[in-house]
């Protein structure tokens, strides 16, 4: 059975992962993605994958420089831990100035996977996508 | 079939699992499909490519039983690309590219490259399936976005 403990930790590296996409926060993923270039797959919000830490703060980067920002509410969160395992999914609203680059405004389903590594937790996946209610059968 | 190469007996298994869940897919398979995800009515958080989601076993095999209906036995195509496979105890996670090439007769084709990440849960000697989340893959984002 996971411990209260582990569920807090990754609720709370979770919310701040959501924090640091708003203000391009790199620290955060420097601190908190698991290193190197090999085998972190980032499956983003825009349709594109980036590999390894370093790609994806290169974006983060370059969306820093233009000034971006974004207000991302989230709802339907559901934590799970696994032994050294645990994963988030959840909704979100992502609303974003990128300056000259133009504006984003898209409900978006978001899944997070952290791995305990040497005691600390990682996250080793992200995926993003839009969201849209409606589809067949019922899709919400 | 896959070609990634598993290091242990349980990342063959997964893989094993992945590559009969691509299948299923083929098929629209709707008893592999029931007899592999979580069965509790939430146990299941299934993000689809439609961009809706579907919560619990009964959700997405509805969904697949209209598919399958739909499609009328026209040919389908799935093909997994490049899946990475991880297992940590009783968790294992696979992330891929997945094509689509889909006939659902009068409601349309559907031609699509994706990306797919599946969680799988080992309860009791049994992998399951516990989320699913597949979008759609477009190469060209900023910053070289593959």
């Amino acid at each position: 059975m996971p411990t209260k403990t582990d569920e807090d930790a990754i609720l709370d590296l979770h919310h701040g992962f959501v924090d640091a996409n708003k203000t391009g926060d790199t620290s955060y993923l420097r601190a908190h993605m698991a290193p190197g270039p090999e085998g972190f797959r980032w499956y983003n919000l825009n349709k594109s994958v980036y590999v390894g830490m370093d790609h994806i703060i290169r974006l983060w980067d370059f969306l820093v420089a233009l000034g971006g920002n974004a207000t991302i509410p989230i709802k339907e969160e559901q934590v799970h831990v696994n032994g050294d395992m645990a994963f988030v999914s959840y909704i979100m609203q992502f609303d974003a100035d990128f300056g000259a680059m133009g504006k984003v405004s898209q409900s978006a389903r978001s899944t997070e996977i952290w791995e305990r590594q040497d005691a600390a937790w990682k996250m080793v996946h992200f995926h993003c996508s839009e969201h849209e209610p409606g589809g067949w059968e019922g899709g919400v | 079939m896959s070609t990634m190469q598993a290091a242990t007996a349980d990342e063959a298994r997964v893989l094993e699992l992945h590559d009969g869940f691509v299948a299923a897919n083929q098929a629209i398979d709707v008893e592999w499909l029931r007899a592999h995800v979580a069965p509790d009515a939430d146990a299941l958080v299934w993000f689809n490519l439609n961009k809706s989601d579907y919560i619990g076993a009964d959700h997405i095999c509805r969904l697949w039983e209209f598919l399958r209906e739909v499609a009328g036995g026209a040919e389908q195509h799935v093909e997994s690309i490049e899946p990475h496979v991880h297992v940590v105890g009783d968790v294992a996670w696979v992330d891929s590219h997945i094509t689509i090439r889909a006939d659902f007769g009068p409601m349309g084709r559907i031609e699509q490259a994706s990306r797919a990440t599946e969680i799988w849960r080992r309860t009791a000697g049994d992998w399951r399936m516990v989320h699913f989340h597949c979008s759609e893959h477009e190469i060209g984002g900023w910053e070289g976005g593959l």
